[in-house]
């Protein structure tokens, strides 16, 4: 059981779409994330270099076809704060609903 | 973005992610066809047969192959994290293949046999990849 821990990097909408993609993956090519998350090859380099500096992504470039291909893919610790950002999630929502409920 | 927004954001990217990493029906036939050429190589291994080695090369050619494409045409590799049981049940499989063949060549020799033994391995690893695809979807949320 993961302990809920709110994360202000995580929670950014196009992070934390990302972090939810990475999540079920071992990696992801970068492509694959920005026509996902419909968003540039820039916005998302931005976010995920502030991923990368929390420790969150690692970011392995290489070279194919001639071709200069990025794969990205959580880290233990973007694992385990993206699930503990998730877990905060619910019990935020869970919350919500005992407390109208 | 509220609690709930972002809840409903995250469920619907991880079950994205599964749909992309399950997209790819060729990848079961194709894992099991080359998983039935072990069997294969490990017979005629044990009987000292060059072919053996020619098998095995055509098993290690097809498998990297087969996952070079899967990654070039998905763009992403699935996490193995909670699939565990598949990977005992497919290590199993071709542990007893694997064993299996090279006592069945050692003591009747390269036979009948061996295109059996080829075809249930390769028709089991066929369906546990196609098992592994349906739980992996599953767990992430894909209906």
């Amino acid at each position: 059981m993961t302990a809920p821990a709110f994360d202000e990097i995580i929670h950014n909408a196009v992070r934390l779409r990302a972090c939810a993609m990475l999540a079920g993956l071992d990696h992801a090519a970068f492509p694959v994330l920005r026509d996902e998350l419909g968003v540039s090859d820039s916005v998302l380099s931005k976010h995920l270099a502030t991923l990368e500096a929390a420790g969150y992504v690692v970011l392995a470039k290489a070279t194919s076809d001639r071709r200069l291909r990025t794969a990205v893919a959580l880290t233990s610790e973007g694992r385990a704060a993206y699930a503990a950002h998730v877990a905060a999630l619910r019990s935020i929502v869970g919350a919500a609903t005992l407390s109208t409920g | 973005m509220d609690a709930q927004s972002a809840l409903d954001a995250v469920a619907s990217a991880e079950r994205r992610s599964a749909e992309i990493a399950t997209s790819t029906p060729w990848y079961a036939p194709w894992y099991g066809v080359t998983c039935a050429t072990f069997p294969v190589a490990i017979a005629l291994l044990a009987v000292r047969s060059p072919g053996g080695v020619a098998v095995l090369l055509l098993n290690l050619a097809s498998m990297a192959l087969m996952t070079a494409t899967f990654r070039r045409v998905t763009g992403v590799w699935p996490s193995g994290r909670g699939m565990t049981v598949h990977f005992v049940a497919a290590a199993v499989v071709m542990l007893c293949a694997g064993i299996g063949s090279f006592l069945l060549a050692s003591s009747l020799g390269v036979g009948w046999w061996l295109p059996a033994v080829s075809v249930v391995t390769g028709v089991l690893m066929a369906l546990l990849s196609r098992r592994f695809d349906i739980a992996y979807a599953r767990k992430h949320g894909v209906r």
